[in-house]
């Protein structure tokens, strides 16, 4: 479970988190929603530790982000915004070097890398180096690693942009299977479709506050609105443009 | 402090891989220790030759006469 207290992060003048609450319970998804620049991306990296708050507190299973990173970082798995891969390693050795990272080794991490890359479909560039993935392959390879050490919070930033129908769908099932193992997904879209497919609970962000927070109906009554970019359009004031 | 040493192994040793497979900046690293010696040597031994020829005296210095 995640769960987010007055968070407040600023750069400069800029003001990206301006006391952000929410709470992401084990055993469902629940959507980051916002518009581009509201804070979702600095909302997500405290909570992964790599972000300090300027004041309040994350915690990830009852683990404090900023006091317990190390216990965080075991706790979750992380496919962020930015998913470079090294391009002289191969997709295995990639999933390979994070798992033994979290302290996996021999037969089990063997074992877990080929369950990942059976079910992400990566079988077929799993022994080539990374140089030249395509967006969608070098999405699954960050996944993968995201998922080696079988964490029980998982943290996905845009997980499909850039896949293609099938792969989407690969990953939309495995969120779910995820999901009914337990565990607390928090995810981050801006397909509509998709949050309306997977999200259990959506929180929308709003020039670094919370702006509505509820299950996908739970909105759409609220705004009295018949869909989903129709409630986000309602609920974050902005207007269809740049 | 043993799960930061073997963390910071397992990352050299992903460097080290990552590193070796990289061949420009292999053959930089290895090219100028490499030629490096080389290069002195063939420069040491053609000023050691200019200076064998005349003794050294046509490039020495002008003193002022006594």
């Amino acid at each position: 479970m995640i769960e987010v207290r007055n968070l407040r992060k600023s750069f400069n003048s800029v003001t990206a988190l301006d006391g952000v609450d929410f709470t992401a319970p084990d055993g469902q998804v629940t959507g980051l929603l916002g518009p581009n620049g509201a804070g979702k991306t600095t909302a997500l990296r405290i909570i992964y530790t790599v972000m300090r708050p300027d004041s309040g507190s994350s915690r990830v299973d009852g683990f404090d982000s900023v006091a317990d990173r190390l216990r965080v970082q075991r706790r979750i798995g992380v496919l962020p915004d930015t998913r470079g891969l090294y391009p002289r390693l191969t997709a295995r050795e990639h999933v390979r070097y994070y798992g033994r990272l979290h302290g996996l080794s021999g037969k089990d991490l063997e074992e877990r890398i080929d369950r990942l890359v059976e079910i992400l479909g990566i079988g077929e560039f799993a022994d080539r180096r990374a140089k030249g993935f395509s967006k969608g392959q070098t999405r699954k390879v960050a996944l993968a690693r995201a998922l080696v050490h079988d964490p029980s919070n998982l943290l996905l930033d845009e997980p499909t942009n850039g896949l293609d129908i099938a792969s989407s769908r690969a990953v939309h099932r495995l969120i779910r299977d995820i999901r009914d193992e337990g565990r607390c997904v928090l995810f981050c879209s801006h397909i509509m479709r998709e949050v309306a497919a997977i999200c259990d609970r959506i929180i929308v962000i709003s020039r670094g506050k919370v702006a509505a927070e509820g299950t996908p109906k739970e909105l759409l009554r609220q705004t009295g609105k018949d869909d989903l970019e129709e409630m986000f359009l309602a609920v974050t004031g902005a207007e269809e443009g740049w | 402090m043993g799960g930061w040493f073997r963390r910071m192994m397992i990352v050299c040793a992903k460097e080290t891989k990552d590193n070796a497979r990289d061949r420009r900046s292999l053959l930089v690293a290895l090219i100028y220790p490499l030629i490096g010696p080389i290069l002195l040597g063939v420069m040491m031994s053609l000023v050691a030759s200019a200076l064998g020829k005349d003794g050294g005296e046509a490039k020495a210095p002008k003193t002022a006469p006594a």
